[in-house]
């Protein structure tokens, strides 16, 4: 096993993939708690 | 004349039995086997048998000698496996993708929603992918081929058909059935990865579930921001996210019951059919009977252990921070893979085998549909940052 560029490139996106995964599914956490708070139905706000 | 035919029709059976003898004719006799394991697979032992088993036969199909099911016929026509993995997989990647609005139209996110920190794991149960793709190219494999066999761990066989696909790795046909395979074998995996890295004082650890109401206006709204989000971070999940996000919203407006049904039901039906015999166009022996496909199979199995791992300890990491009484059983973690409804089920049994009064089916419920938005996103940022870090 040796250190090549493509597993430079690997890592990197690794780096990048984890990164990524967590920045869209935080994103969409903090989209869903919002509507949560928000997006109320007609029937329930009255 | 009647007698001349009648021994033309034997010497080409002759011609048929002598193939399989001759050069590298027994990889056919082995992949015909290979197909008949996997309808034994998918009808004795219940493991995805609606894909394992069109896969089966279709490996058999293609595998004959001389079979008019695949290659050019003299007059210009296309064998009708051949044709329909041209059609359907390579040059639009058009079957998983519909498949997508069926697999969309059949998720209730309810659980998700209602206790949005799930959508962590769903991102952290990913993480098997990624290492994956660093460990084949330690042992030699092209960048782009290990992202392609990377995202066996997506326990997503669409994603994995289509970004392997994409990617134009020749390990398309392994990949696919290691995908597909190892997703009925989540009730063996996960349970084993799990143990390795949790006590039984961990698996113990209660969850309470208090569900908030969800607003119709959410569940709307829910996958319209998501194909948004997703589409800006990572461009090239816009069609993933986008077709399963489509199906959702067709199951959740409610003003379109006959088409979420017929994607539920029919649509869905129609595609899995023909994308098992489609994928058996890529399992002719030439192309599978090699060491690298056992090679890529393992590296599957190393990528859905990890995944499970990543998702454990990630739950564990968090409830360093969490009081007690708030603590995630870390089982929980390991259901962020996208293999559902299997994950979810298994850690709600093996939670119930450590203490029968600790029910964490919703909270399990919950990762693992956040574990379905995960993979196709890791599939979307795969095919974005590979081209790139490739210099195309």
């Amino acid at each position: 096993m040796t250190m090549t560029p493509a597993t430079q490139s690997a890592l990197l996106l690794m780096l990048l993939g984890m990164v990524g995964i967590f920045a869209v599914m935080i994103l969409i956490m903090i989209a869903v708690n919002l509507l949560n708070k928000f997006a109320k139905d007609k029937k329930e706000e009255k | 004349m009647f007698t001349v035919e009648f021994l033309q029709h034997f010497s080409f059976l002759w011609d048929s039995l002598a193939f399989f003898v001759t050069g590298d004719g027994w990889k056919n006799l082995v992949m015909i086997a290979v197909g008949g394991l996997l309808i034994y697979l998918a009808l004795a032992k219940d493991f995805e048998p609606s894909l394992l088993m069109p896969m089966g036969l279709g490996a058999i199909l293609v595998n004959l000698p001389f079979s008019g099911a695949i290659g050019e016929a003299a007059d210009g026509s296309h064998g009708i496996i051949d044709w329909l993995f041209d059609v359907g997989i390579e040059a639009s990647e058009a079957l998983p993708l519909l498949l997508f609005i069926g697999i969309g139209a059949m998720i209730d996110f309810g659980p998700l929603l209602s206790n949005p920190k799930m959508f962590l794991f769903g991102g952290a149960a990913q993480f098997g992918i990624f290492l994956t793709v660093a460990v084949a190219t330690l042992l030699g494999y092209d960048f782009r081929d290990a992202a392609a066999i990377g995202v066996i761990g997506a326990a997503d066989g669409p994603t994995a058909i289509l970004v392997a696909n994409v990617l134009q790795t020749p390990y398309l046909s392994a990949i696919m059935v290691a995908a597909y395979s190892y997703m009925a074998l989540v009730p063996i995996i996960q349970p084993f990865a799990i143990k390795l890295v949790t006590t039984k004082k961990e698996r113990m650890i209660r969850m309470t579930y208090n569900p908030k109401s969800v607003s119709r206006l959410t569940r709307i709204l829910f996958p319209i921001v998501v194909t948004v989000i997703a589409g800006l971070i990572a461009p090239k999940s816009v069609s993933l996210v986008g077709f399963l996000m489509f199906g959702n919203l067709l199951r959740e407006c409610l003003k379109l019951d006959n088409l979420s049904q017929t994607a539920q039901t029919s649509l869905a039906n129609l595609i899995t059919i023909v994308l098992g015999l489609s994928i058996a166009s890529s399992m002719k022996a030439d192309k599978f009977v090699q060491w690298d496909t056992i090679i890529v199979m393992g590296l599957g199995l190393v990528a859905f252990v990890f995944d499970t791992i990543a998702g454990v300890l990630f739950a564990k990491f968090l409830n360093i921070f969490l009081p007690e009484g708030k603590k995630f059983n870390p089982m929980v973690g390991g259901a962020g893979i996208s293999a559902f409804p299997m994950s979810a089920r298994v850690i709600q049994k093996m939670a119930l085998k450590e203490d029968n009064q600790n029910h964490l089916l919703m909270h399990a419920v919950g990762a693992n549909v956040a574990g379905q938005i995960g993979s196709v996103v890791a599939g979307g940022i795969i095919l974005t940052v590979v081209p790139k870090l490739l210099g195309a």
